[in-house]
């Protein structure tokens, strides 16, 4: 293993070895010292007891010049090795006295190391110094004890090194594991964590240790494989954030303003037509921008930039100079401490919702089927329009325009064909006018025009004169060829109204004036004509009130004359309402109420029940031969109870149900085939007949008629009325009623109203009449008169009311 | 030296009572030095002199008048600011007399007995001029052979009650009745 200078074992070891040696040497000094004090201490005690014990004794001899006794007394000490030489001065000698064991001279005894010392001698009788006493000690005592020492202490000190050898050992086999350790911990590679193994075969702390590098490598791994988990869903939401950012066609950018660096989502790039490894400067990003938004964005931008604020822009960029997107973005500013500037923003490209957009103003401010301003967009125009004649003091005019019969055409050619018509109507239209004014489509076949700046009423009379004329003529829509006409009805600003709805309300007034005037007409809006909407208004809620007091609709019956014997054969009821101030009110002005206030089912089911009603009234009189035929229209077809409120009422009133004949039209039965045929099969089920109204004016094909469960057939008053002059209207019903007996049909002609009507109808081999020639609807009490009447008095051609 | 008082003590055993000047030199010398051993000396002194007296005989007082000219001029400045009084008293006139030290010329036993007793009376310390008056009682004296040595009577020293000090012990050899008889 090699050592390093700056490992814990080099360091520890020196520590040790540079403590130990510091210790042993602080030791070895002190111990040294302080016994070499001690014994030369000991000795110099040694020399003192020997000096007081010598001293007064050689300094008493002295002062009583007793020579020989201190010769005796020097000599019993020199007989102590330790003492080498004895000195005696004194002024009663003549010359000094020395006693020595060696021979050599105090100097060299000095030099040798040993220990000297002097004292005066003091007479003991005088206490007068009468000399000097010198003393040498040897030092072989000393260097013998100090040899001991260094000897123990050699000996500790190798003992000591040995122990101290013993702790480097250790710790270096200990820190050597530390080593083994580290080296393991270096040649950590994290991508392959499971590589990482410790092995150490020691119980130490270091074990601890390796065992817990163990442990935490393989949560390391855990946690390893958790990331890499985490990573591959970050990595898939990533995926999925961008496949949705590419679906939600959202890009984003950061900008750093301070670097000038920018940074694009690849939507982003997507977005911008534009190669993800493109780099582009702030500058080259804002250029996409459109010049009609350029400065506009800039000057956002440059203030969010400023203020560290938010923005929020809708812009179009160019891509390629020509493809024009619309892009939103939304963004903020962030303005840190550290004097960076970054713009975050998210951007979504919203072509398609501006596209949207513009298809829904177009939706919401144009008609869809036309192209022509809608009611929306008319009223916007009339309010400006307005504006303008207030502010220049001119007129306008509003062209109310319905078209004449138009359902019919609906209802016999379908709305193909009606739609095709609308938009022929509204391009023939569009060029009786100038650019100036608005042609809008009010709904249905309802067209309004605002003409501007009009001069007078006259004008404005011209324009819809110019509209009448060019409708009423023969157009070719689809593959057919129709015969069209219009009503149209005027109103004048301010003459007749400051507001749009005002005027609008009042030309629509004029527009029913013109209709109920023969249609095919224009009219000037008076005051006289009252408020048409208002009326209807007024109208459906009365209408409302009489189907729920039931007492209002009435029932009338239109006889039926068997062709053969004349009898009654049965009657039409015809709903009638009495209003309680307008008086009688006729269908055709209030079923249309019905039908679109969805009173119909209600108001249906009233007549059906007082039909029933009726018809018990009419067996209980004697009349129970009698067929009544009862219309159905197509909004009680969608009624899911209508069979069974039927057969309800039928057990409720104990009728008959071959009593009851249904009427429904042509338009009725072909609207929803397959839900009429089974209402119409669950009504043969109960035993009532069906009968096909107003036969030939609607687009019933022959296939239907056989596989419909009807009874009757009836001929449409239209064709009735022209069999006298027009053969082909008598060819037809003719046709007609030969189709329907080879059918198996009974035939019934309506509109008869003339006693040749009566007469081709018998050669024609028509089954049964109904027309004013016999009788007009009547009240039920009118009809029961009628058949008593009839049944006494037998009027045979015609039945006069 | 040794060979000076090996003569002296020739002639001390051929003239029999005879006094040695060489040796009353000494005793002059050692005389005053000794009565300082007396750890009391200082309440003993006369009038703040050192005092010492000398008993003698007839025969021996020319000795005497010599030993106290000898001491006079030895230490004519006295001994540790000490003036030194020597007094003569003979045995015949015994009487009390205070001092330091009593020296005791050679006399017969009678006499020096008495003195002795005048000695143990006054708590004084007697040195003899003969190492034979350690036999009657005197405490100190002086052993001249191979070496001079003062010789110490302990058991006198008890009896007489004087304090002496350790260092004249030391240096002293202890009288033995039975060795010096």
């Amino acid at each position: 293993m090699k050592l390093s200078f700056h490992s814990i074992i080099f360091k520890t070891l020196l520590s040790l070895f540079l403590s130990s040696s510091l210790f042993i040497g602080f030791i070895g000094f002190t111990t040294k010292e302080s016994f070499s004090k001690a014994f030369i201490s000991l000795i110099h005690e040694d020399i003192s007891s020997i000096k007081s014990n010598i001293a007064p004794s050689i300094a008493l001899n002295l002062s009583y010049n007793f020579i020989d006794s201190i010769d005796d007394i020097s000599h019993a000490q020199l007989t102590n090795e330790k003492i080498l030489l004895i000195r005696i001065e004194s002024k009663f000698l003549q010359k000094s006295m020395q006693f020595s064991n060696v021979p050599v001279e105090l100097e060299q005894l000095s030099r040798d190391g040993h220990f000297i010392s002097s004292s005066q001698l003091i007479d003991p009788a005088t206490n007068e110094n009468i000399g000097q006493l010198t003393l040498v000690y040897s030092n072989k005592s000393y260097k013998d004890y100090m040899k001991k020492f260094y000897e123990w202490f050699s000996l500790g000190l190798l003992l000591f090194v040995s122990s101290m050898f013993g702790v480097g050992y250790f710790l270096y086999s200990s820190l050597k594991s530390l080593n083994i350790l580290a080296l393991s911990f270096n040649n950590f590679d994290p991508s392959h964590p499971k590589e990482f193994t410790i092995k150490l075969h020691t119980k130490d702390e270091v074990s601890i240790i390796s065992q817990s590098a163990n442990n935490m490598t393989k949560r390391l791994i855990d946690y390893i494989s958790k990331i890499e988990n985490l990573s591959e869903l970050i990595k898939h939401k990533e995926a999925h954030l961008k496949d949705a950012q590419r679906m939600a066609k959202v890009g984003s950018f950061d900008y750093d303003v301070v670097n000038n660096t920018l940074h694009l989502s690849d939507e982003y790039y997507r977005i911008l037509g534009i190669k993800l490894s493109t780099t582009l400067s702030w500058k080259e990003f804002l250029k996409f921008i459109s010049l009609n938004d350029y400065q506009h964005i800039l000057h956002n931008i440059e203030y969010a930039i400023k203020n560290g604020s938010r923005f929020n822009v809708t812009y179009s960029i160019l891509i390629k100079g020509k493809e024009e997107r619309y892009i939103q973005t939304k963004g903020k500013v962030r303005k840190k401490e550290d004097g960076s500037v970054k713009l975050t923003a998210v951007s979504l490209d919203i072509t398609n919702d501006v596209e949207n957009q513009k298809t829904i103003d177009k939706l919401a401010y144009y008609d869809a089927l036309t192209g022509l301003a809608n009611r929306t967009l008319l009223k916007d125009r009339m309010y400006k329009a307005i504006q303008n004649a207030k502010r220049n003091n001119e007129q306008l005019a509003v062209l109310f325009l319905d078209l004449d019969h138009f359902k019919l055409i609906n209802d016999t050619l379908g709305h193909s064909v009606g739609d095709e018509l609308l938009i022929f109507v509204s391009q023939l239209l569009h060029k009786q006018i100038r650019e100036s004014d608005t042609l809008s489509r009010f709904g249905g076949d309802e067209f309004v025009i605002l003409i501007s700046s009009i001069k007078d009423k006259i004008a404005a009379e011209e324009v819809a004169k110019k509209i009448v004329d060019v409708l009423q003529q023969k157009h070719d829509i689809a593959t057919h060829q129709l015969y069209i006409t219009s009503s149209v009805g005027i109103s004048l600003y301010p003459k007749d109204g400051i507001t749009a709805d005002e005027l609008i309300r009042n030309a629509d007034t004029a527009m029913y004036e013109a209709k109920n005037d023969g249609r095919n007409k224009y009219k000037i809006y008076s005051q006289n004509m009252g408020n048409f909407i208002d009326k209807q208004l007024n109208l459906e809620q009365d209408l409302m009130e009489a189907v729920k007091s039931v007492h209002q609709i009435e029932v009338y019956y239109q006889a039926k004359i068997n062709t053969k014997n004349k009898e009654i054969y049965g009657a039409e009821a015809l709903v009638r309402w009495r209003h309680p101030t307008k008086g009688l009110i006729f269908p055709d002005q209030f079923i249309y109420i019905a039908e679109s206030t969805g009173l119909m089912i209600e108001m249906g089911n009233l007549i059906i029940e007082q039909s029933i009603q009726h018809i018990k009234e009419f067996n209980k009189l004697g009349f129970s031969h009698l067929k009544i035929a009862i219309n159905l229209s197509a909004r009680q077809f969608q009624d899911s109870n209508l069979v069974s409120f039927i057969s309800i009422m039928l057990n409720k009133y104990q009728i008959n149900p071959s009593q009851i004949e249904f009427e429904i039209t042509e338009s009725v039965s072909m609207s929803n085939m397959n839900n009429t045929l089974r209402i119409l099969q669950e009504l043969k089920a109960l035993g009532t007949s069906i009968a096909i109204d107003d036969f030939g004016t609607g687009h019933s094909s022959l296939a239907y008629l056989k596989k419909f469960p009807i009874n009757i057939l009836k001929v449409d008053q239209s064709f009735v009325f022209g069999i006298i002059d027009n053969e082909d209207d008598k060819i037809l019903t003719q046709t007609v009623i030969s189709m329907a007996h080879s059918l198996g049909l009974k035939t019934v002609a309506e509109g008869v109203e003339t006693k040749e009507h009566v007469e081709i109808l018998e050669k024609l081999g028509c089954d049964y009449l109904q027309g004013y020639f016999y009788s007009k609807p009547i009240a039920k009490k009118d009809f029961i008169d009628l058949l008593q009447k009839y049944k006494t008095d037998i009027i045979p051609l015609k039945i006069n009311n | 030296m040794k060979k000076i008082l090996l003569l002296l003590l020739f002639y001390s055993h051929i003239f029999a009572l005879s006094i040695d000047e060489s040796l009353l030199n000494i005793h002059a010398t050692l005389l005053p030095k000794l009565a300082l051993m007396d750890s009391n000396y200082k309440e003993k002194l006369n009038e703040g002199s050192l005092s010492i007296v000398v008993f003698y005989s007839r025969m021996n007082h020319a000795s005497a008048k010599l030993l106290r000219k000898n001491i006079l001029t030895k230490y004519a400045n006295g001994i540790k600011n000490h003036p030194i009084k020597v007094t003569l008293l003979s045995y015949h006139h015994l009487r009390h007399t205070k001092g330091n030290i009593y020296y005791l010329m050679p006399a017969d036993t009678k006499k020096i007995k008495e003195v002795l007793i005048l000695a143990q009376k006054e708590k004084i310390l007697t040195f003899s001029y003969l190492k034979d008056d350690l036999a009657q009682g005197s405490m100190i004296a002086l052993s001249i052979g191979a070496k001079v040595k003062p010789i110490l009577n302990l058991t006198a020293v008890k009896e007489c009650k004087v304090s002496i000090r350790d260092v004249l012990l030391k240096i002293s050899t202890i009288y033995n009745n039975e060795e010096v008889n």
